[in-house]
C-alpha cells in the first residue's frame, strides 16, 4: 500500500482538495450531500455562540474529512488504473517490421516499431518474422502460420496477384518471403481502439451498480426528511418544557450523515475502478462493465479445442515403421530429416525421437543440405550424398514418389487412413522412394488445462469443448482434458444454434473464441472474450479480449465479476448494517443535547452528547479509509454455495457491521473525552 | 384464493357464475380482455376515483346528518383506500344508508383493489416475458364476489349469533340498569359493517369506539374471532403467493418473516401494558391488572395488547380500546408496526405487495452479496425496480414525516390537540403515520375534525394508496416482461431461514427513517410519565 509513502499520500491529498470543485462532486450523489452538509456545518459556525462554537467547527472538519477521504479512494484506484493501462500499451508495442521503400529494394529495409507503419506503406517479411500490420501481398508465396486466428494447425499459403493475398497482424510466416502493402496501420486495431477508449472515456457504471446507487440515493432522501422533519418537531416538544431548546443544526446535520450510507456511498467509485484495474492487470481489456459483472452469472463456457484445450500446432506422438523396415531405420530418417525443420511439428519430431528412442542429437554437417518446408512442396527433408529423406503430407509425398514409381505400401495406407479417422495428422517418411514408414501427428493436450476446468467446474461452469472433428476424436480429446461436454463437427451454425439453445434454457454462456468464423457465435454469446491473437471480426464481436491470449482467462473474468457484485454487495450491507450503530449512539444523543429530560436514553454510556456525535461522525470518516484496500482489492471470491457464500457474508459484513461500529464509536468517545480532559459543555 | 385469480372454477362457481357474468355484460366488460400494467394502473384509479366520487356524493346529500364537504372527502379517501380513518364519530356523521351503500360498499372494493394489485403483481413475478398482467375488473369482481362476499356473510352471520346487532332500526330505546331511566342507543346494520372492516382489514365501525363497543363486539368468541379475522386474508395470501408462484416455501418464507416480526411486538406491547402506569399506582390505583386506563374490563390489558398490535401490524385500523391511553413505550411499538408499512400480515392485498417490494429489495442487496446479478423468481433485478422500489419507500417517508412536520408549525395544529404537549405531538404523528400508510388508527386525543386535518389527511391517504399502486403496478409490468430464468440452484435461495432473517432485518432497517421521530415524541412522553410530570 503505497498509501505508507508520505509523498504519494501528500499529493493525493493535494488532488483530493482539488476535487472538491461542485461540478466533480455532484457525480456521486450520496457523497454530494455530505459536501452540502459540510459547507451548510461550516457556515453554520458563524452563528454559534462562544461556547459552541469549537464542537461545531470540529463537525465541519469532520465532515470535510469524510469527503476528502472518498476522493483520496477514487483517485488512489484511478492512478492504479492509470499505471495499469500504460503498462498494457508498453507491453504490447513491441513489433517491429521491416520496412523498404518499394517492392524492388527488398534487402535494404529499415526496422522500425510496427506501431509506427502508416497504411500504404511496403514492408518485407520473411519467414520467421511476424506479420506486423494487416496488408496485402503484392510480391512472394509464402507459408503462413494463422493458427493464432483461425484455430487452424496446418499452415496456410499467401501469395500475391490470388484471392489469398490477404494477411492479418499477428500471424507468423513460416517460409518464403512476401513483401505486402499495409492496409490498415497498427494505430487502427482493435486493441488501440479499445485502449483509447478506456483512457479516454469515463468508466460507464454497470446496471447493477446504477440500481444500488438509486437505492442508496433513496435512502438518503429518506433520511434528509428524518432529519429536516426533527428541527420543527423538537420546536413543537420544547415549546411547553422550561430549560429545553429545540435541536441544533449542527446536531442535525451531524444525525443525517451518520445516517446516510456514506461508507458504501465513499467508496462506491473506486469499487468500479478498481474491478476495471483488476481485469487490466489480469490482461483484460473490456469495453463493457456490464459483461464483466454479468460473468459471474455464467454457467457454460465454450471453449475451441485448438489452441485452448490442445496445443494449436500439432506434435509428434508415435511411429508406425512398414512392413520390413526396423523401427529405428524409421525413427533415425525422420529425426535427420527434422534437424533443421524449425516449424512446431518438425520440432516435436525431434524431441519424441530423442526421447523416446534415447538417440543422441547427430550432428549437423556440410554433407547435408537441407530441403526447407516450403509451401509449394509441403514436404521438408534432408539430402546427403547417398540419401535423400522426404517428410510431408500423405498425398503430397504419394504424388512425390509416384513420380518415379515409388508406390504406398497397403499396411502404411490403412495406417495412415486410420490415423486420419481419429482426428490426427499422418505424416509419411520417405528415404530414396521407399516408404520407411509413417509419424502421427495429434493434438496434445495444454498441461494444466485439467486443473483450470477443474477450478471452473467448482465455480459451477460446465465447460462445453468446440471441434471441428469427428465426434470419436472429439470425444477421445474431451475425456482426456476432463470438459464436460463437446460439440462435433462443429460449424459456425452449429455454435450459434448450440448457444441459443442454452441461453432459452436460462444459461448463461460464456464463449472463448479467436477465429473469424466465431464471430457470429460470440456477438450471440452473453460474455465473448477473443483472443487478442485473433482475428479482427472475433474481437469485434466479442466485449472482452484477453491480452495473453489465454483462453482460460475467463475464469479471471468470472472470479472479477463476482467479486465486484460481492464488494458491492457486502460493503453495502456493512454500511446499512453499521447504520444501526450509529443510530443507536448518534440518535440519543442528538435528543438529549436538546432535550435534557431524555438523558435516560444514553444507555451506551457516552460522556456527552457532542463527544458522542463527534465520535460516530469520526468513525464514519475513518471507516472509508480503513475500507479502501478492502474496496480495492475486493472480497476473495471462493467457490462455496450461494447459501454458505450468504452466511458468511451476512455474518462477515452485516453482524461484522453492527458490532465493530459499536465498539469504534465507543472508545473514540473515550479517547475523544480523554483529550478534551473534561466532558465538553 | 389462487383458483379464484386464475380464472379457474371453485365449489362456489356453479352460484356465483351467472352473477359474475351478469356483472360483466352490465358493465361491457370483456373477462378474456387482459391489460399492461399502464392500462391496468390508469383503470384501477379510474375505478377508485369512481368510487370515491360517488361516495363522496352520497355523503353530501345525506339528508341526515349534515355532512361538510371537507369531511366528505376525508371520509370517501379513507374508505376507498381501506384506510377508515375516522375523524367524527360514524354513528353520527354517517346515516345507515350512508353506512350500507357507501361505506360498506367500499369496504368491500376496497379491499377487493388490494387483492386486483397483489394478483397483478404476482402475476408479473411469474409470467414470462409479456406485457400483460391480468385485467383489473376481473379480478375485483372476482375478489368481491369469491372471496369476500361468501366470507363476509359467513362472518356476519357468526357476530349475529354473537349478538352483534343487525338491524335498520336506528335508535332503540333501552332500559338501563339504573331504575327508571332510559338510554337511547344508535343501532343498524353492525354485523354486515363490521364483518368486512375486519376481513377486508378496513377498519372503519359502526361506531366510533369501534370494537370496544358492545355492540360491536359483544362476546370473548367474537373478539378473538374478529381479531383472527383481521389476519385471515393477508396471511393466507402468503400462501395464495407460494401456490401462484408453484413454490409453495416462497409463501411461508414470507409468512415467517412477518410471524418473527409479529411475535415480539405483540409480546413487547403486552407486556409494557401488564406493567401498568407508574402514575396511578402511588395514587393507589391498582395497577395489577396492567394499564387498565381506556381499556375494556372485557378484554383487558392482554386482549387489548394482542389487537391493538394486530390492528397496527395488518392495515386494520380497528379498534377494541383506545390506543391514546396506551403507555408511550406501547403504542410507540404500534407506530413502528405502522411505519414499516403495515407489512406483517398487512391489509387485504397491500400488506402483501409491499412485502414482495422488501423481498425483492432483500434479494437485490443479498444477492450482490453471492456475486450474481440478483434475481428473484429467475427474474432480474434491474434499474427500473429499484426505482419503483424506492418510491414505495420514500412514499410514507415523506408524507407521513413531512405533513407531521407541517402540522407542528402551523398555529392550527396546535389547537386542535387536547392531550399534553408531548402527546399532542405524537397524537399528530400518529395521525398522519396511520393515514400515509392506509392504517386508520388514530390515538384519539387529536381532533381531527378540522378542514386541514381533514383533507391533508385525505392526501396523504391518496397519496399513501395510489402512489405505492402505481409504483407496484409498474414494478409488475416491469417483472412480467423479463424472461424467467429456471432456477438450477445456482442463485439466492429465497426460501431459507437465513433469507427470512436478512427479510426482517431489512425491513427493520428500511423503518430507521421513522424511529428518530417516534424517539422523540414517546420517549419524551415516557420519560415525563417517569418523571412524574
Amino acid at each position: 500500500m503505497s498509501f505508507i509513502n508520505p509523498e504519494t499520500a501528500f499529493s493525493l491529498f493535494r488532488r483530493s482538495l482539488r476535487r472538491l470543485d461542485p461540478r466533480h462532486q455532484i457525480r456521486n450523489p450520496i457523497l454530494f450531500t455530505v459536501y452540502v452538509s459540510a459547507i451548510l456545518a461550516s457556515a453554520a459556525c458563524f452563528a454559534q455562540s462562544a461556547a459552541t462554537v469549537g464542537f461545531a467547527i470540529d463537525v465541519a472538519l469532520v465532515l470535510w474529512f469524510t469527503v476528502l477521504f472518498s476522493n483520496a479512494a477514487e483517485l488512489y484506484a484511478q492512478d492504479k488504473d492509470n499505471a495499469q493501462i500504460a503498462a498494457l500499451k508498453k507491453a504490447h508495442g513491441g513489433l517491429t517490421a521491416k520496412k523498404i521503400e518499394s517492392a524492388a529494394t527488398k534487402h535494404h529495409y529499415a526496422l522500425m516499431p510496427a506501431s509506427m507503419l502508416k497504411k500504404g506503406d511496403f514492408v518485407f517479411v520473411e519467414s520467421g518474422d511476424m506479420i506486423p500490420a494487416d496488408g496485402e501481398i503484392i510480391e512472394g508465396i509464402a507459408s503462413v502460420d494463422e493458427s493464432s486466428i483461425t484455430g487452424e494447425s496446418a499452415p496456410v499459403i499467401r501469395e500475391a496477384d490470388s484471392d489469398r493475398s490477404g494477411v492479418t497482424w499477428g500471424t507468423r510466416v513460416l517460409s518464403d518471403w512476401i513483401i505486402m502493402r499495409v492496409t490498415s496501420g497498427r494505430g487502427e486495431t482493435t486493441l488501440d481502439r479499445v485502449l483509447a477508449m478506456i483512457e479516454g472515456t469515463k468508466r460507464q457504471a454497470s446496471p447493477n451498480e446504477v440500481a444500488l446507487n438509486i437505492f442508496l440515493i433513496a435512502s438518503t432522501l429518506c433520511f434528509v426528511i428524518t432529519a429536516a422533519t426533527l428541527y420543527p418537531f423538537s420546536a413543537f416538544l420544547s415549546h411547553s418544557v422550561i430549560g429545553e431548546r429545540h435541536i441544533d443544526i449542527i446536531m442535525l446535520i451531524a444525525l443525517f450523515v451518520c445516517l446516510t450510507p456514506t461508507t458504501i456511498g465513499g467508496l462506491m467509485p473506486a469499487i468500479g475502478i478498481a474491478g476495471a484495474s483488476r481485469l487490466l492487470q489480469a490482461g483484460i481489456l473490456t469495453t463493457s462493465s456490464h459483461a464483466v459483472e454479468a460473468a459471474g452469472d455464467v454457467n457454460i463456457l465454450l471453449l475451441d479445442k485448438t489452441g485452448t484445450i490442445t496445443y494449436g500446432n500439432r506434435q509428434a506422438v508415435a511411429f508406425f515403421a512398414a512392413e520390413g523396415v526396423p523401427p529405428i531405420q524409421l525413427v533415425k530418417a525422420a529425426l535427420l530429416s527434422s534437424l533443421a525443420d524449425d516449424t512446431p511439428e518438425g520440432k516435436s519430431i525431434v524431441s519424441l525421437a530423442l526421447s523416446r528412442y534415447g538417440l543422441s542429437l547427430p550432428e549437423k554437417d556440410e554433407t547435408m543440405t537441407f530441403i526447407p518446408f516450403s509451401a509449394d512442396t509441403r514436404m521438408s527433408g534432408v539430402k546427403t550424398p547417398t540419401t535423400l529423406i522426404l517428410k510431408g503430407a500423405g498425398d503430397a509425398v504419394q504424388t512425390q514418389i509416384a513420380l518415379e514409381g515409388g508406390r504406398v505400401p497397403a499396411d502404411i495406407r490403412e495406417k495412415t487412413d486410420q490415423i486420419a479417422r481419429q482426428g490426427g495428422t499422418p505424416m509419411l517418411v520417405v528415404e530414396n522412394n521407399r516408404v520407411l514408414g509413417l509419424i502421427q501427428l495429434k493434438d496434445v493436450i495444454k498441461t494444466g488445462i485439467k486443473a483450470r476446468l477443474a477450478v471452473l467446474r467448482a465455480m459451477g461452469i460446465r465447460s462445453v469443448m468446440m471441434t471441428g472433428d469427428n465426434p470419436l476424436t472429439a470425444a477421445a480429446v474431451a475425456a482426456e482434458a476432463g470438459v464436460d461436454d463437446f460439440i462435433a463437427q462443429a460449424v459456425p451454425e452449429t455454435k450459434l444454434k448450440f448457444i441459443r439453445n442454452r441461453q432459452e434454457d436460462g444459461d448463461v454462456v460464456a464463449m472463448v473464441g479467436d477465429g473469424a468464423n466465431d464471430a457470429p457465435a460470440l456477438a450471440q454469446a452473453d460474455i465473448a472474450m477473443a483472443m487478442e491473437s485473433g482475428a479482427q471480426e472475433a474481437k469485434e464481436a466479442s466485449n472482452m479480449i484477453d491480452m495473453e491470449s489465454n483462453p482460460t482467462k475467463l475464469i479471471e473474468v468470472v472470479r472479477i465479476g463476482k467479486q465486484l457484485l460481492m464488494t458491492r454487495g457486502s460493503l453495502a450491507t456493512f454500511s446499512l448494517a453499521s447504520d444501526i450503530s450509529k443510530f443507536l449512539s448518534v440518535v440519543p444523543a442528538v435528543l438529549i443535547s436538546a432535550h435534557p429530560v431524555l438523558a435516560p436514553l444514553n444507555f451506551m454510556g457516552f460522556s456527552s452528547p457532542e463527544s458522542a456525535v463527534l465520535a460516530s461522525l469520526l468513525f464514519n470518516a475513518l471507516v472509508i479509509l480503513f475500507l479502501i484496500p478492502l474496496a480495492l482489492h475486493g472480497i476473495t471470491f471462493r467457490p462455496l454455495s450461494s447459501d454458505r457464500l450468504l452466511r458468511r457474508h451476512i455474518v462477515l459484513y452485516g453482524i461484522g457491521g453492527i458490532t465493530l461500529p459499536a465498539i469504534g464509536i465507543k472508545l473514540i468517545d473515550m479517547l475523544l473525552s480523554l483529550a478534551m480532559g473534561a466532558p465538553h459543555a | 384464493m389462487a383458483a379464484v385469480f386464475a380464472g379457474e372454477r371453485t365449489f362456489l362457481s356453479r352460484l356465483i357464475e351467472p352473477v359474475e357474468k351478469t356483472f360483466y355484460r352490465l358493465c361491457c366488460i370483456d373477462p378474456t380482455h387482459e391489460m399492461g400494467w399502464k392500462e391496468y394502473t390508469v383503470n384501477t384509479l379510474v375505478f377508485s376515483f369512481y368510487c370515491g366520487a360517488s361516495l363522496f356524493l352520497i355523503l353530501l346529500f345525506q339528508a341526515y346528518p349534515v355532512v361538510d364537504a371537507d369531511v366528505a372527502f376525508n371520509v370517501a379517501t379513507g374508505y376507498i383506500t381501506g384506510t377508515n380513518w375516522q375523524a367524527t364519530a360514524p354513528e353520527v356523521t354517517l346515516s345507515a344508508l350512508s353506512q350500507m351503500i357507501g361505506i360498506t360498499t367500499q369496504n368491500f372494493l376496497s379491499a377487493a383493489v388490494g387483492l386486483a394489485v397483489l394478483m397483478a403483481l404476482t402475476r408479473g413475478l411469474t409470467r414470462d416475458r409479456t406485457t400483460t398482467i391480468g385485467n383489473v375488473w376481473v379480478d375485483t369482481v372476482r375478489a368481491t364476489l369469491y372471496l369476500l362476499l361468501p366470507a363476509c356473510i359467513l362472518f356476519a352471520l357468526f357476530l349475529i349469533s354473537q349478538g352483534v346487532v343487525q338491524t335498520f332500526g336506528g335508535l332503540q330505546l333501552f332500559s338501563t340498569l339504573e331504575p327508571d331511566s332510559a338510554q337511547t342507543i344508535l343501532t343498524g346494520p353492525i354485523a354486515s359493517v363490521g364483518a368486512i372492516k375486519q376481513l377486508g382489514t378496513d377498519g372503519g365501525g359502526y361506531y366510533a369506539a369501534n370494537a370496544a363497543h358492545p355492540l360491536e363486539n359483544p362476546t370473548p368468541l367474537s373478539n378473538f374471532f374478529q381479531m383472527l379475522a383481521m389476519v385471515l386474508i393477508p396471511a393466507a395470501s402468503c400462501i395464495t403467493y407460494g401456490k401462484m408462484t408453484g413454490n409453495m416455501k416462497q409463501g411461508v418464507a414470507i409468512l415467517a418473516a412477518m410471524v418473527l416480526l409479529f411475535i415480539p411486538f405483540s409480546l413487547y406491547i403486552a407486556a409494557v401494558e401488564q406493567g401498568g402506569n407508574p402514575l396511578l399506582a402511588p395514587m393507589g390505583i391498582d395497577q395489577s391488572l396492567g394499564n387498565m386506563e381506556g381499556k375494556e374490563l372485557r378484554w383487558g390489558t392482554t386482549g387489548s395488547s394482542l389487537w391493538a398490535t394486530l390492528t397496527t401490524a395488518t392495515s386494520g385500523g380497528t379498534t377494541n380500546a383506545a390506543l391514546a391511553s396506551f403507555l408511550p413505550l406501547s403504542a410507540a411499538a404500534s407506530l413502528f408496526l405502522i411505519h414499516i408499512g403495515e407489512i406483517i400480515f398487512g391489509g387485504v392485498g397491500s400488506g402483501l405487495y409491499v412485502m414482495l417490494a422488501y423481498v425483492l429489495l432483500t434479494v437485490f442487496i443479498a444477492g450482490l452479496m453471492i456475486g450474481r446479478t440478483p434475481s428473484y423468481l429467475g427474474k432480474k433485478i434491474g434499474v427500473f425496480e429499484m426505482q419503483m422500489i424506492s418510491i414505495i419507500i420514500i412514499i410514507p417517508v415523506l408524507f407521513a414525516l413531512g405533513t407531521t412536520a407541517l402540522a407542528v408549525l402551523l398555529p392550527d395544529a396546535h389547537e386542535a390537540t387536547t392531550s399534553p404537549h408531548a402527546q399532542a405531538f405524537n397524537d399528530i404523528l400518529h395521525a398522519y403515520s396511520s393515514a400515509s400508510n392506509n392504517n386508520g388508527t388514530g390515538l384519539g386525543g387529536l381532533n381531527t375534525d378540522t378542514p386541514f386535518y381533514n383533507i391533508s389527511l385525505g392526501i396523504c391517504i391518496l397519496i399513501g394508496r395510489f402512489g405505492v399502486i402505481a409504483a407496484v403496478l409498474a414494478l409488475a409490468g416491469s417483472m412480467a416482461g423479463k424472461g424467467a430464468i429456471p432456477d438450477k440452484k445456482r442463485s439466492l435461495n429465497t426460501t431459507t431461514p437465513l433469507f427470512v432473517f436478512v427479510l426482517v432485518f431489512v425491513i427493520l432497517m428500511s423503518a430507521m427513517a421513522f424511529a428518530p421521530s417516534i424517539l422523540i415524541g414517546f420517549s419524551h412522553e415516557h420519560y415525563h410519565l417517569a418523571g412524574g410530570l
